[in-house]
């Protein structure tokens, strides 16, 4: 289980550019999913897909974001269903320490690199606020500030 | 960790049962939006009405259920302690617990279950790979390879599962396979060409004749969405890391299979169990069956050498081979009740007692003349 809280900041010089705090905690058998951490903070800008006409970052940015910097390790990222051409994994996250804050704020996807979609692995449970994503327009979903989203593994261990 | 942030609801977004509360799930069945209340409520009666239906209990039972820490049996576990008590089955309900000897993984879930005992107020029976088989999973998989672990623990909890049973003397097993797991069954079935277990594996109680131990699956339609979901909205203590030995490749690829079907049609589950129930083998010759058995399992030479000797066989849905004059028999190894001169776990574990000599021998690397006389004649006799 893979536990996200999200926590807007703003940059002191632009104001427009707001990012968001992600703190990630992983529990029971999925914790090690971040290359071995349990817990760990970082703080990025989420960037917006060019699909979307809202400015505001969905579910799938946040997806995009965990994939490309949070899963460090390939087998942890069977959560995830990645599109074929993959998504350069960055380094950079390796490095971060355990539950230490990671700064600068990235600028992802600006470049104009194209954003595939990202989703997740069939059978892998994601609430949004304890409510069932499927009732919350899925990668769809506009994130807001303070939302707390866990992802859990239906599969076995029963 | 902070309370998520309230938003304002939308009638959109209300419970389709009680149009009051807002929803917080969609059911796999049927696509149901319902709030946490109307979920419980639905969730707990359609178990209650599957109980009924197939009348699984009768007044003053004593029940064990096959608790291993995992999301399902603890949910179990809970539900039947919640409909004992609401619908007054009057069940005595026992945690029976097998300790496979996976270190780092029975462990923990082991800790769940004993707090599971405390917290539902049953007794705990604990019966032990190690002090039945006198093999751990650990040292099995050591010896015979990660890739057939799932199939020896398969076979050795089934049997670890009857014998704590009756070291209890209880008759009756309820276990938390849920509707997926059935549907994963048929499928695999299906996909083996298994007709013998096809046609009665999705029988909500199975009893092996000649068995003392009924087993039921009160889950059977129950999705494991919904058994994860009213885990996580209980706030049921459940152990959520999954074994340490990965099930069988071709297993694996069929439950991915079945996930990927379900995340574009929910009601494909269902569905497959539906299939199940209606599959009907047509009569053939009882002798063509044995045949047919033999020449698939030539390597059980236990079974093959017991058919031959009895014309009267009968293939089980179990897949076992059935003598009707030895019915009620025991095994002559371990005394336990078995079909076959000999039954399936020690089948299993003399082919491990095998292999074992002969990793100790070669693992040998100081030839000493006695001991190597020894063990030469310790695999002689095998
Ligand atoms: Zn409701
Ligand atoms: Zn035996």
């Amino acid at each position: 289980m893979i536990v996200i809280l999200l926590k807007k900041f703003q940059k002191r010089r632009h104001q427009a550019a707001h990012g968001y705090m992600l703190h990630a905690t992983g529990k029971g058998g999925l914790d090690v999913i971040f290359g071995g951490q349990k817990y760990a903070t970082f703080k990025f800008k989420l960037p917006t897909t060019s699909t979307t006409t809202t400015t505001q970052p969905t579910m799938q940015d946040l997806l995009h974001l965990i994939v490309k910097n949070l899963l460090v390790d390939k087998k942890d990222r069977c959560m995830f269903v990645v599109p074929v051409s993959g998504i350069e994994i960055d380094n950079e996250a390796q490095n971060v320490e355990n539950g230490g804050v990671k700064d600068g704020v990235k600028e992802d996807g600006e470049d104009g690199d194209e954003e595939e979609e990202v989703t997740v692995t069939p059978g892998i449970l994601v609430l949004v606020n304890d409510t069932d994503w499927e009732l919350e327009g899925e990668l769809e979903y506009v994130l807001e500030d303070g939302d707390l989203i866990s992802f859990t593994s239906t599969l076995h261990g029963g | 960790m902070p309370e998520p942030t309230k938003k304002p609801v939308k009638v959109s977004q209300l419970c389709e049962l009680c149009h009051s509360r807002k929803a917080v799930m969609k059911r796999p069945k049927n696509l149901q939006k319902l709030c946490k209340q109307c979920f419980f409520h639905v969730f707990e009666t359609e178990i209650h009405l599957t109980i009924q239906k197939e009348q699984l209990f009768y007044k003053g039972e004593r029940v064990a259920i096959g608790a291993s820490g995992g999301k399902d049996s603890t949910v179990l576990a809970s539900i039947l302690k919640t409909l004992n008590e609401r619908y007054n089955y009057g069940l005595e309900l026992v945690l029976l617990s097998i300790d496979e000897g996976i270190v780092g993984y029975r462990d923990d879930s082991l800790a769940t279950v004993k707090r599971n005992q405390k917290q539902y107020e049953m007794p705990l029976e604990i019966v032990s790979y190690r002090d039945l088989y006198n093999w751990t999973m650990d040292e099995i998989v050591a010896c015979s390879g990660i890739k057939s672990s799932c199939t020896y623990c398969g076979v050795l909890r089934r049997q670890a599962l009857d014998r704590g049973a009756l070291k209890l003397g209880i008759h009756h097993v309820v276990t938390g396979h849920n509707a997926d797991d059935m549907a994963e069954t048929v499928l695999m079935n299906l996909l083996r060409g298994d007709t013998a277990r096809l046609e009665n594996s999705v029988n909500v109680t199975t009893k092996s004749s000649g068995s003392p131990i009924k087993r039921s699956k009160p889950f059977k339609y129950t999705y494991q969405k919904e058994i994860v979901l009213y885990a996580h909205y209980k706030k049921l203590d459940y152990f959520s890391t999954e074994c340490t030995y990965a099930p069988e490749a071709f297993r694996g690829t069929a439950r991915v299979l079945l996930k990927n079907l379900e995340s574009i049609r929910p009601s494909c589950i269902l569905d497959i169990i539906h299939s199940g129930e209606h599959f009907k083998l047509k009569e053939r010759k009882k002798r063509d069956l044995a045949k047919n058995r033999k020449a698939g399992k030539g390597r059980n030479t236990a079974t093959s050498a017991a058919a031959n000797s009895n014309k009267e066989v009968e293939v089980r849905p179990d897949g076992s081979v059935s003598l009707h004059s030895r019915d009620g028999n025991r095994c002559e190894r371990c005394g336990y009740l078995s079909m076959n001169r000999v039954c399936k776990a020690c089948i299993l574990i003399e082919g491990l007692e095998l292999s074992r000599a002969k990793v100790a021998i070669e693992g040998d690397t100081s030839v000493n003349g006695a001991a190597k006389l020894t063990k030469t004649l310790e695999q002689l006799s095998f």
